[in-house]
């Protein structure tokens, strides 16, 4: 049942857990414990592995057949593994002096070759013809080693390319990405025209292809990544862009394209600079002022057909008046415009939402909620109106 | 991976494990095989298609209960106006869990019974092409059951209907777990209806006898094979929507959030383009155990073969143009609502075709009215009932005052339980003798009948005029103020859809008296008969119940209705048909046993099939409760995986208890 | 048609070696009861129904809903013909050919060409069906030639309806909100334009026109028209969570000369309750407990400033009904309760169409309220009607309630509010 390998998987199991407890009453410091007990959790998965998946060790099996195999006087065959082992151990001791990447990338060494090793041991005592012993190992180790192997072939690839992508500026990043896919096009359509093709050949050509890329995001990785310009969002400074018929940056490369096409309610800016707007079925004939609904998300197209790149602005009342009239709720908060307000004093104490701006026959989507209705501002001849900044065009909002 | 055969020239030993010497020894790195031939190990470490086949059956007949319970109870809960026996959201959850329980764990599983039983029986195989994936597909179905189930006693089963609209099943809305068991646990059943699909199909295409082309297949695998490629492609869908659920619920995405900028429409056509599919899938296979049933007890082929054959694979393309139908009142515009009620009726047409074919086998035959047979005819009145009613609102105009009322109710009743739990019934009766060795009696199988065709008309019959009367679906209770005057308001016919339900409860419940009386011990039933109904498909070759190997010797084919045509000849001249029996089902079935192949391998049990099942229901509610079950979860998941890929397709020798000695090749059967 | 399939040459019996279990039944049984089945069907569409169900699908009382029983008569009596053929085939077949000892048929596969025309016909049948069905579904989704508009928005679980200002519905000045009845004018084409703050709901007054679905951040429309003055009952038919079957609605159609009549009530300045009233102790209550919710147009506080109701910030969905004008009403919680007593409601909704207008019009008088259903949804609202599952729950909706919460009010105060919300009309 319990074979020597589980029995030390078992025992380390437990002393990591006594270490655990011990630390934790002496030390009282989280990170050792977490650690200590991680390690008794995956020894004791190790030994659950190994009793439930591997206790057909021979010694454990058939005490008779080992002592009468010749396995003991067969020679281990030679291994890689200790000297691995080793250099794990010594980054382990480097990582702690000096980096932690270091010491993690010793951890996951140490771990690797001593599971290695192990299964390796373990084979080598399975019979005295190397040939089985061979296709033991493989069979208890390829199930992890493939895919664990794969998985760190692709990502390390990937993030290599993701680094040489990060180092190119954006222009070069395009070119770049265009001339590999091309190259590799041409490397598989010529190995696809030509079968006889040796196996070696494609071999050292999908190696030299990863090693040059690795090489690359090595390079890429240790020059660093190009300066990126994090843009602004309307949230940043509301009062300052929507009032503005310029363009700011924020309107670069915004979407003119909108999915819902139907089941909305569309403003437009015709070519005379009139906003219009339409609804499904006919427009609430002789209203003068669109009437949507409070306390509903309000989806609204804004197509923009006027010749000019506009925006539609969404007048929401006073700002500030009382605490937490701030309206809009389409991800566009009419705070933190602080500084702003200094510099735009005329307006500022609005609060207003706004599309980015629409080049000429485009649209977008707004989604504004109002959880206050129109009769609340009375008094206030602006509050609630939509109109486009540059042009006199405006439509009046009723929230009953 | 199945090695299901070996040719007969193999040799008869191999070096494998004959002698206890360390040298040849391979079996490092597996477990030892459970090779019980006896005893509950038997049954749970199985991977012969048989004793999963019947496994599926009664955790399937457990869960039909366990839904009708449900159903009961919102029946009573509705038997007068202002129900008080359920709380409006228990009756919520009653209402999704036994629409939940009866497609996803009785009816899909119980198609997937016969389907892994008969399937390899009908086409000449020993078992199916992955046994081990086989046994893997129950498992994981019978803990996704469980799992879903187990929402009951924590916190409360789902309660947002069975189509679970979004925005209405986040987690505002539905603040308990129940959506949560709910979507993740029809996540698992998905992956074993999955598993099941592709299992069968690679088993149809590859494994039949030799002789059996396609078009010489039995019908009931033409259908179920049908249902397998739906499955293929239906499941994906409803796992993707399932997966946007649960990040919606678990893990704070956006996908139904419409202040986010999110349409709720994405979660409907995602469900119904899996949803409509669905409809076909639980059908389908009945349509195919009746188009067994009726040439059987009809003499006489099964009229239109092809026609029925092509009418099923027409269904089944069609079927995925027709989602939108069940979408008709969503607000999908006039031009796509117009689109869709055209391709409803189109799917109309191979519907026909066959109800067409099964009235034109019966004609010209010579009928005997077994509790098979009727529960057959019984079939094509019901779903005709369901089927015309199905074309009243593929006319979307009348759609919308139907849909979401207890018309609709009706029209799918007729449809699933007039359709589909017919049909699973008439072949209960069929095939009983042939998986139990022992008939069920048929005078109690008429009164099963019967009452339930009494039961089922009073309970769906008297929703047709509930819901054109305007009475709404899934309300928790009904008010006297709409249900109209006169003797025959609303609230005489709920009552009478209650008094139904019990009536149709009976009927059941006389089904599972009749199984016990046939199978109690001491029970006087004698055994079967090796061919009780005179029948035409191959499966009846060989003994019942059948061997674990199911043949002697691999079948011939030349025909379609094989045996029967091993049985009659035409001595007819020219356009007189004239037919005499030259051997019986017995003689039949002899001269196969005595001609039986000299080597027949089987694949050995596993335990890794049930183990990685477990897995799966441990990560579910890690998603619901602790991510570090999602772990534990995978732990045993990575294990049982390995443990799977290491272990060999076939049994070391020394795995039996005493070791076999002597022949290899025969030691499965030397212990069967 | 007689195309005969039997086999009908004589041939020896062949002796039949097969296994006597099966017995043989008698099939006119099976014909008695198709033709039960058939007769009984029949029998219960004619007279099985209930008589005036207030959401009966085949009683319309407007163009629209009559358009789609038009249609509705035609497939049915399709589905009826072709039920009754198939029903009468198989029925005669079960009985022509039951086992009489006759020889074993003939092993056909079947006729192709009998096949393929019987493919064909269902097909054509179908065809017929779909012409005017299309037609059909056009006509019903015009939206142009409407004459009056009213907003609908659903919500856990009642009904917001308001009329934007428009020319159309004979012209309206200022917005018009009120919730769960909504008032017409017979005659006149409206069109329903409705939306939901929370889940889906769908909006469906049977005797009118067909459902339609309400979904979150999209706008649906639908048609109604009443030919007659009268109540059209509908409820809420898409599954809507807790209390889906306590939404309710109503569609009131009345004359002109009313209609104009209902809208100039709506819209008439607050009147404040006197000095020292019952109503008046009822005014204060109601600013103290309900008008953070529920708003009242008009209504000041101490400080003589219009009080605006804040929902959000106790609704998960953001809004509760206006209550200006309650007992111009005579429905509450959705439409799920009468506000008049069991005495006065026939009154109203068993009116005649020339007095139902007017009948409507005198609202919930003190000695019609149904005080009983009113005190218990004031005392306890989830007990009456279920709504948010579960106080412990409220942490997923950041604490805000979905419906009206357990305000534990006392006896006094209920007393206040009824006298107080009586004069809302």
């Amino acid at each position: 049942m319990f074979t020597t390998g589980s029995k030390l998987l078992i025992g380390s199991s437990v002393f990591a857990m006594v270490a655990a407890v011990v630390y934790g009453v002496t030390q009282n410091e989280a990170l050792g414990i977490v650690g200590l007990v991680s390690a008794a959790c995956a020894l004791a998965f190790l030994a659950g592995v190994n009793v439930w998946a591997v206790d057909s060790n021979l010694s454990a099996v058939n005490a008779t057949a080992v002592a009468t195999s010749e396995a003991s006087d067969d020679p281990p065959g030679a291994s890689i593994w200790p000297m691995v082992f080793a250099v794990g151990a010594a980054a382990v001791l480097l990582g702690l002096v000096t980096q932690q990447s270091i010491f993690t990338i010793g951890i996951i060494v140490l771990l690797a070759a001593g599971a290695q090793w192990a299964v390796q041991a373990w084979a080598e005592s399975a019979s005295n013809d190397s040939t089985t012993n061979a296709a033991v190992r493989g069979r208890l180790a390829n199930p992890l080693e493939y895919p664990l192997l794969g998985a760190v072939a692709v990502g390390s690839i990937a993030y290599a390319l993701s680094r040489v992508m990060l180092w190119l500026s954006k222009t070069n990043t395009i070119i770049a990405f265009v001339t590999l896919a091309t190259v590799l096009a041409c490397i598989g359509f010529i190995f696809a025209a030509r079968p006889s093709v040796k196996r070696g050949a494609i071999g050292g050509v999908l190696t030299l292809g990863a090693v040059a890329i690795v090489a690359g995001g090595v390079a890429a990785g240790v020059d660093g990544e190009r300066d990126i310009h994090v843009h602004e969002t309307i949230a940043a400074d509301a009062a300052l862009f929507c009032d503005s018929p310029a363009e700011f940056e924020i309107d670069e490369g915004a979407s003119q394209t909108v999915s819902t096409k139907a089941s909305t309610y569309t403003i437009s800016l015709t070519a005379a600079g009139n906003l219009v707007f339409d609804v499904p079925g006919p427009v609430d004939a002789g209203a003068e002022a669109i009437s949507l609904r409070r306390s509903n998300p309000n989806n609204i197209v804004f197509r923009n057909d006027s010749g000019e790149a506009r925006r539609l602005t969404l007048d929401l009342g006073p700002a500030a008046v009382e605490e937490g009239v701030a309206a809009a709720e389409d991800g566009h908060s009419a705070d933190g415009g602080d500084s702003a307000d200094e510099e735009h004093g005329d307006k500022s104490d609005r609060n207003l939402t706004c599309t980015s701006l629409v080049e000429d026959g485009g649209a977008q989507l707004i989604t504004v909620k109002f959880d206050e209705p129109s009769f609340a501002y009375a008094d206030d001849a602006q509050a609630f109106r939509f109109y486009v900044p540059g042009t006199d065009a405006e439509i009046d909002v009723v929230v009953p | 991976m199945a090695i299901i055969e070996r040719p007969a020239e193999a040799p008869a030993t191999t070096n494998r494990g004959s002698a206890p010497t360390p040298k040849a020894s391979t079996n490092y790195g597996y477990l030892r095989r459970p090779v019980e031939t006896t005893g509950w190990r038997s049954w749970a470490f199985t991977v012969d298609h048989k004793k999963i086949g019947i496994m599926y059956g009664a955790v399937a007949m457990f869960f039909f209960i366990l839904g009708g319970l449900e159903a009961a109870l919102i029946r009573l809960q509705l038997a007068g106006p202002d129900g008080t026996i359920l709380s409006a959201d228990k009756y919520n959850q009653m209402f999704t869990m036994h629409a939940t329980t009866m497609v996803f764990l009785f009816v899909m599983p119980m198609a997937a019974a016969f389907a892994n039983y008969f399937i390899p029986l009908q086409i000449g195989a020993r078992d199916v092409a992955f046994p081990r994936l086989n046994a893997l597909s129950l498992w994981v179905f019978v803990f996704g059951g469980v799992f879903l189930n187990t929402s009951w006693f924590l916190g409360g089963g789902a309660d947002g209907g069975w189509f679970m609209y979004a925005p209405n099943s986040s987690v505002p809305f539905s603040p308990t777990n129940g959506v949560d068991f709910w979507g993740l646990g029809l996540q698992i059943t998905g992956i074993a209806s999955l598993v099941g699909a592709i299992n069968l199909i690679v088993t149809v295409l590859n494994m039949r006898a030799p002789g059996m082309s396609m078009m010489k297949m039995p019908i009931f695998t033409w259908m179920a094979f049908v249902v397998q490629m739906l499955l293929l492609f239906a499941i994906p869908v409803i796992t993707v929507a399932l997966f946007l659920l649960m990040f919606q619920r678990s893990f704070g995405a956006q996908f139904f959030s419409v202040e986010a900028g999110a349409d709720p429409l994405l979660w409907q056509h995602l469900f119904w383009i899996f949803g409509h599919p669905e409809v076909y899938i639980l059908v389908l296979p009945s349509f195919g155990i009746i188009s067994e049933v009726l040439p059987v007890f009809s003499k006489k082929p099964l009229f239109g073969y092809p026609f029925v054959v092509f009418s099923g694979a027409a269904i089944g393309f069609v079927g995925w143009g027709v989602w939108a139908h069940h979408m008709f009142a969503s607000g999908l515009g006039p031009v796509s609502v117009a689109v869709f009620s055209v391709a409803t009726m189109a799917i109309a047409v191979p519907t026909g075709v066959k109800i067409i074919n099964w009235t034109l086998t019966l004609w010209g035959g010579k009928l005997t009215f077994t509790t098979a047979m009727l529960f057959a005819v019984g079939l094509i009145v019901q779903f005709t009932i369901g089927g015309l009613s199905g074309v009243t609102h593929a006319v979307a105009p009348s759609d919308t005052q139907q849909t979401d009322t207890y018309y609709i109710v009706a029209h799918f009743h007729y449809v699933i339980f007039g359709g589909a739990v017919l049909g699973l019934f008439s072949g209960f009766y069929y095939w009983w003798p042939k998986v139990f060795g022992k008939l069920l009696s048929e005078p109690l199988g008429k009164w099963n009948f019967w009452l339930m065709i009494a039961g089922m008309n009073l309970t769906f019959g008297p929703m047709h005029i509930i819901g054109l009367q305007g009475q709404p679906r899934r309300m928790y209770r009904w008010t006297e103020f709409r249900a109209g005057e006169g003797f025959f308001n609303l609230g005489f016919w709920n009552l009478v859809a209650t008094i139904g339900t019990f009536i149709l409860g009976v009927g059941i419940l006389l089904f599972l008296i009749n199984v016990w009386i046939t199978h109690r011990p001491n029970s006087k039933t004698p055994p079967a008969p090796a061919d009780p109904w005179d029948a035409r498909s191959l499966e009846w070759i060989t003994s019942s119940p059948p061997k674990e190997y199911n043949f002697a010797r691999t079948p011939q084919v030349s025909q379609l209705d094989e045996f029967f045509h091993r049985k009659y000849e035409d001595v007819g001249e020219g356009d007189k048909h004239e037919y005499v029996q030259k051997m019986t089902g017995e003689e039949v079935i002899q001269f196969e046993e005595d001609n039986a192949d000299p080597n027949i391998h089987l694949p050995a049990p596993s335990y890794w099939p049930m183990v990685l099942a477990f897995a799966l229901p441990v990560m579910a509610y890690g998603v619901i409760y602790n991510t570090l079950l999602i772990v534990a979860g995978g732990a045993i998941a990575t294990m049982a995986m390995f443990g799977w890929a290491l272990e060999p397709a076939d049994a070391e020798s020394s795995d039996f208890d005493p070791p076999v000695e002597g022949d290899e090749t025969s030691k499965e059967l030397a212990n069967v | 048609m007689t195309y005969d399939l039997n086999m009908s040459h004589q041939s020896p019996t062949t002796k039949m070696q097969a296994v006597e279990t099966t017995t043989t039944l008698r099939s006119v049984t099976s014909s008695r009861l198709v033709r039960t089945l058939v007769a009984c069907s029949l029998a219960a569409l004619v007279a099985g129904c209930a008589t005036d169900a207030p959401q009966d699908t085949w009683q319309p009382k407007g163009p629209n809903s009559q358009m789609i029983n038009d249609l509705d008569w035609v497939v049915f009596g399709i589905a009826g013909v072709v039920g009754v053929v198939v029903f009468s085939v198989l029925a005669f077949a079960i009985w022509k050919y039951r086992d009489r000892g006759q020889p074993i048929p003939e092993q056909t596969h079947g006729k192709p060409a009998l096949e393929i025309g019987l493919t064909i016909l269902p097909a054509l049948i179908l065809v017929g069906i779909a012409i005017p069905t299309v037609g059909t579904i056009m006509d019903l989704n015009e939206t142009a030639d409407t004459e009056c508009i009213v907003n609908v928005t659903g919500q856990q679980w009642w009904w917001e309806i308001d009329y934007p200002v428009q020319d159309g519905c004979g012209g309206i000045d200022e917005p018009i909100v009120t919730s769960g009845q909504m008032v017409i004018e017979a005659g006149t084409k409206v069109l329903v334009r409705g939306t939901s703050r929370d889940v889906i709901h769908s909006w469906w007054i049977p005797s009118l026109n067909g459902k339609r679905d309400m979904v979150p951040g999209r706008i649906h429309t639908v048609r109604l028209e009443a030919d007659e003055p009268g109540i059209f009952a509908g409820q809420c038919t898409e599954f809507c969570g807790l209390s889906h079957a306590n939404m309710r609605m109503e569609v009131i159609a009345m004359n002109t000369a009313d209609f104009a009549v209902w809208k100039s009530n709506q819209t008439q300045d607050y009147v404040a309750p006197a000095v020292g009233s019952l109503a008046a102790e009822g005014e204060s209550t109601f600013i103290s407990q309900c008008s953070r919710c529920h708003q009242v147009d008009g209504l000041t506080d101490s400080n003589d400033e219009l009080i605006i109701s804040r929902p959000d910030q106790n609704v998960w969905s953001g809004a509760a009904p206006n209550l200006s004008n309650l007992m111009t009403r005579n429905t509450f919680a959705g439409a799920s309760w009468d506000l008049l007593s069991k005495q006065c409601r026939p009154g109203v909704w068993d009116a005649d169409p020339s007095t139902i207008g007017a009948a409507y019009l005198d609202g919930v008088t003190e000695t019609c309220l149904n005080e009983v259903e009113l005190r218990e949804w004031l005392r306890n609202a989830p007990a009456k009607k279920p709504m948010y599952a579960d106080p412990e729950l409220l942490e997923e909706t950041d604490g805000l309630v979905r419906g009206m919460p357990y305000l534990a009010l006392s006896e006094d105060q209920i007393d206040q509010l009824v006298a107080y919300l009586l004069e809302r009309k």
